[in-house]
């Protein structure tokens, strides 16, 4: 298959939105923060790429869409091709912490690309 | 409390520290476009030692209400907040304290006597990303 950033939102999202514990953690409203990090077995500690502060709004409905669109639009802005070549790079998504999914490498395992969701304490409102 | 020093003031509680901070953040013009309609700011009250910070408290806010109505929850936020940080860090008499917007420091105070010049209370306001909303 021949990837661009819309391909790979969708072949994550296809996996994620079917499972019960991405459901559990994406549909609670509130703060999170998506992080994109790149792990290498060479490097002792992940490189953080890009991270965003985010808000679920949104019902059921169109989360999966939004949150797809969400995942296109950072890969295309912020992530160089080399952390997000499908066929090289192993993608994982993880919601605080826990791996939700993972999709190995088609070709060679070199590095990791991981996604992780992590939500935080809804702000006060002064 | 407009004209009142941290001297001056022997007996501090919660919400009069919370009234002094009010008042001097709110005095600065920098403040003004800082805590505007909308904004998501980090607050955190600290101790500042020479080689560490030691995190007291911190909460993140948004600011939803007009500029009068901030003021007076703010105020009383700083009292819950002061409520939270251990009696030693927060004695105005004797320890030093900042007041920081964006990690810029806005008011500075530095009792005479003091125990310490080594040890400082921060109160640090300093702006957060606006969250994208999904």
């Amino acid at each position: 298959m021949k990837w661009n950033d819309q391909k790979r939102a969708e072949a994550i999202i296809e996996r994620l939105e079917h499972l019960p514990q991405a459901c559990g953690f994406f549909l609670r409203q509130g703060y999170f923060l998506v992080s994109y990090s790149r792990v290498a077995e060479t490097v002792p500690v992940p490189i953080l790429l890009y991270e965003r502060l985010c808000r679920f709004e949104t019902r059921t409905g169109a989360l999966w869409q939004n949150l797809q669109k969400l995942l296109a639009k950072h890969f295309n802005n912020e992530i160089l091709i080399k952390d997000k070549d499908f066929d090289t790079v192993t993608i994982t998504i993880c919601g605080d912490g826990e791996v939700l999914y993972e999709r190995p490498a088609t070709l060679h395992e070199e590095q990791k690309l991981n996604i992780n969701f992590r939500k935080l304490q809804t702000p006060v409102n002064l | 409390m407009h004209h009142m020093t941290p001297q001056q003031q022997q007996t501090w509680n919660d919400a009069r520290r919370a009234a002094f901070i009010t008042l001097k953040v709110r005095a600065k013009a920098a403040a003004q476009k800082f805590f505007s309609q909308g904004q998501v700011f980090d607050l955190k009250i600290y101790e500042k030692t020479l080689g560490d910070n030691i995190p007291s408290v911190s909460r993140s806010y948004v600011i939803e209400s007009s500029s009068e109505n901030f003021w007076t929850a703010l105020e009383k936020e700083l009292t819950i907040l002061f409520n939270e940080v251990p009696g030693y860090a927060k004695n105005f008499c004797l320890i030093p304290f900042q007041i920081l917007l964006n990690g810029r420091t806005v008011h500075n105070y530095l009792p005479r006597p003091t125990t310490s010049r080594n040890k400082v209370l921060c109160i640090s306001f300093s702006r957060a990303t606006k969250p994208r909303s999904l």
